[in-house]
């Protein structure tokens, strides 16, 4: 059940995860997986399609540029869309974790609530 | 698996893609490769990680053909898709049948309302014609409601004096032409008990046709002569229908697309942001 909701949330949260790592600074494909799964798990081989996908949105820009190990790599970049997006979904995020916190974990609001108990 | 049976079979799966689609995809993929060799990774060991190569080429033609049904909404575009997405299991055939039946009543209804529309708005430019210039003459072009046939026939060959020649053979065969003070003509045929009487009225138009034999009998009564009146409001009828008909096509196309594509588009973003 717990890995269940793992899933769902982070197939929910990969794309933002994406474009975050992009405003960083430009990436290629390998490099995102590499730095998406040191801290997650996600299927390597539909990376591709989620790039397409983020494409087709208008989110991102690809350039080719050359590499020091072989032929030219395929480089993505936020577009201004992208990082109007990637902000948005960020701000979206932390007010959904504050509100999802402030359930599992409540603060005692009321004082005289604390003394009576 | 190594790095070329994976290509190879990725390259297999995509073949219904087209060869620049595909090309573009397998650089992707070999790019991938040297990148992660180059890391010091095994060919075999990119290639589990990777995945099925036929299941990511289900997963990359649904998703093309979903851009491409979004640019071109096209019958065809949408079966691909429906075949694309039922490929990855996710949308079965069951689901893909009843919505192109849908499409294809829609595509009917628009046929016959886009029908309608167009010979009500010839009807009201001939009315307008006839009342405004007198061409065509009320005759020229005649509006047959019966059904059968043309739904505009050209009443000139009918409106022309009638040459009646009957040769009887028998005592009991007899012809009857009666010509009336306001112009009108009854003709009657008859042969035993078979008769066939015929009225036209004085513009050349047919009141009444009677055909009987014995006590069978066929009576064609109160024949009306349309005119660019009926034109006119037949045609408005029919335009009106015709619009409405294509106006609620529009509209529940609309509704089935806006459906479809959140429905696929959802399909899609799961399996793309599947974890593994």
């Amino acid at each position: 059940m717990n890995l269940a909701l793992k899933t769902q949330l982070r197939k929910g949260a990969i794309e933002m995860c994406v474009l975050a790592i992009l405003k960083r600074a430009d990436s290629y494909t390998y490099e995102l997986v590499q730095q998406l799964s040191a801290h997650m798990a996600i299927s390597e081989g539909t990376v591709y399609p989620l790039m397409r996908r983020l494409q087709d949105e208008g989110w991102v820009q690809t350039y080719q540029q050359e590499s020091a190990t072989g032929p030219a790599r395929k480089y993505y970049r936020l577009s201004a869309s992208g990082i109007d997006a990637v902000t948005m979904m960020t701000q979206e995020w932390q007010e959904f974790v504050a509100e999802i916190n402030s359930v599992l974990q409540p603060q005692p609001t009321s004082p005289i609530q604390k003394d009576a108990l | 698996m190594n790095r070329e049976t994976f290509l190879h079979t990725l390259s297999q799966a995509l073949s219904s893609l087209s060869a620049a689609e595909r090309d573009e995809i397998l650089q992707d993929y070999a790019s991938y490769f040297a990148d992660a060799l180059a890391d010091g990774q095994s060919e075999t060991d990119v290639a589990t990680k990777l995945g099925d190569p036929v299941k990511l080429a289900r997963e990359l033609i649904a998703q093309r053909r979903l851009g491409a049904w979004e640019s071109r909404r096209s019958p065809k575009n949408l079966w691909a898709l429906c075949a694309a997405t039922a490929g990855l299991g996710f949308m079965n055939l069951a689901l893909a049948i009843p919505i192109l039946c849908y499409l294809a009543l829609l595509t009917v209804l628009s046929v016959v309302g886009g029908s309608l529309a167009l010979v009500g708005l010839v009807l009201v430019v001939l009315a307008t014609s006839q009342g405004l210039f007198g061409w065509p003459a009320p005759n020229q072009f005649v509006l047959n409601t019966s059904g059968i046939g043309p739904v505009v026939i050209d009443g000139s060959v009918s409106s022309q004096t009638p040459q009646i020649h009957i040769q009887g053979a028998g005592p009991n065969e007899n012809v009857r032409v009666e010509h009336a003070a306001d112009g009108s003509v009854a003709i009657q045929a008859s042969e035993g008990s078979k008769t066939f009487s015929l009225e036209k009225s004085a513009d050349g138009s047919i009141k009444k046709i009677d055909i009987r034999d014995g006590d069978r009998q066929v009576e064609l009564s109160h024949l009306r002569h349309s005119g660019p009146k009926t034109h006119a409001v037949v045609g408005l009828v029919f335009l009106t229908l015709g619009g409405l008909l294509l106006w609620l096509c529009r509209s529940w196309f609309g509704k089935l697309l806006t459906w479809l594509r959140s429905h696929l588009g959802q399909q899609l973003k799961h399996i793309q942001g599947l974890a593994a």
